[in-house]
């Protein structure tokens, strides 16, 4: 067991710098692939909606852009769980533990910020919160509660993620304590 | 789609102000805490609850607290991009 245990350490360390390139790109895609549906068109077409809530025409933009971002975040959902799985293969392969702080603070984000949010998103998007499945069921209370369930999650995750990403950018490159 | 049980999004600006003092509050009572304790137990260094510690925590929970309020008051109420479409 010891024995496999070492060599699985040693094949890790080896592959420490190609493991970190895999991570580094789940990151990005992780982190960014919904930000220019997000800023471009979700956020302008509820800002419409609320301008004039009762709008047929507006309604109808902003639903279409809401299922559409569900869609979307299918990349980010790939690459969170991907990120879980080369993240502590990086710690093992590093030998990285708490001893360093932006490691320890790293880890903090991880487990009492972007699992909470990602989990909650996972939910809102794919899961119960789906809102072309709920079109489709044809549950429009529910439907509706989930686009204003939604809109408030992102609301407020908005600043977590501007700053809590880069953030953890900047831990992990800089290593700064 | 039938559209008659959509409702206007309902929000207030003390409510986002409550919610940005709870989002400061999480570093000031969870996050700073959980990395405290994290070094400590891992390598018994408690050094992040010195006074230092404490005031750069209670800096950061205020900046974050008012960033986080200007950013949700301006995805909610800002003018900012507005939605141009070509039949609009």
């Amino acid at each position: 067991m010891s024995t496999l245990l070492a060599s699985t350490s040693d094949f890790l360390s080896d592959n420490y710098v190609t493991l970190k390139f895999i991570h580094m790109v789940f990151a990005a895609v992780w982190a960014w692939s919904t930000s220019v549906a997000y800023g471009n068109y979700l956020v302008p077409l509820f800002r419409d909606w609320q301008r004039s809530p009762h709008d047929p025409d507006r309604i109808r933009r902003r639903n279409w852009a809401m299922e559409r971002f569900d869609e979307g975040a299918k990349l980010e959902h790939i690459a969170f769980p991907l990120l879980l799985i080369t993240g502590p293969l990086l710690m093992l392969a590093g030998g990285w533990t708490p001893d360093s702080g932006w490691f320890a603070m790293k880890l903090v984000l991880i487990v009492l910020v972007f699992l909470p949010i990602e989990i909650a998103d996972f939910h809102l998007a794919h899961f119960g919160g789906n809102k072309e499945k709920l079109r489709l069921a044809g549950d429009i209370e529910a439907y509706e509660r989930a686009i204003h369930l939604h809109w408030w999650f992102l609301i407020i995750t908005t600043p977590i993620v501007i700053v809590s990403i880069t953030f953890t950018f900047y831990l992990a490159i800089v290593k700064p304590f | 789609m039938d559209i008659s049980s959509t409702r206007p999004f309902a929000y207030s600006t003390p409510l986002v102000n409550k919610i940005a003092g709870g989002l400061g509050a999480y570093i000031l009572l969870c996050l700073y805490p959980a990395y405290g304790l994290l070094r400590g137990w891992w390598s018994g260094d408690y050094s992040s609850f010195s006074g230092e510690g404490l005031l750069v925590a209670a800096a950061t929970t205020i900046a974050f607290g008012v960033f986080a309020r200007m950013t949700m008051l301006n995805y909610l109420t800002g003018e900012g991009r507005s939605a141009r479409t070509p039949d609009r």
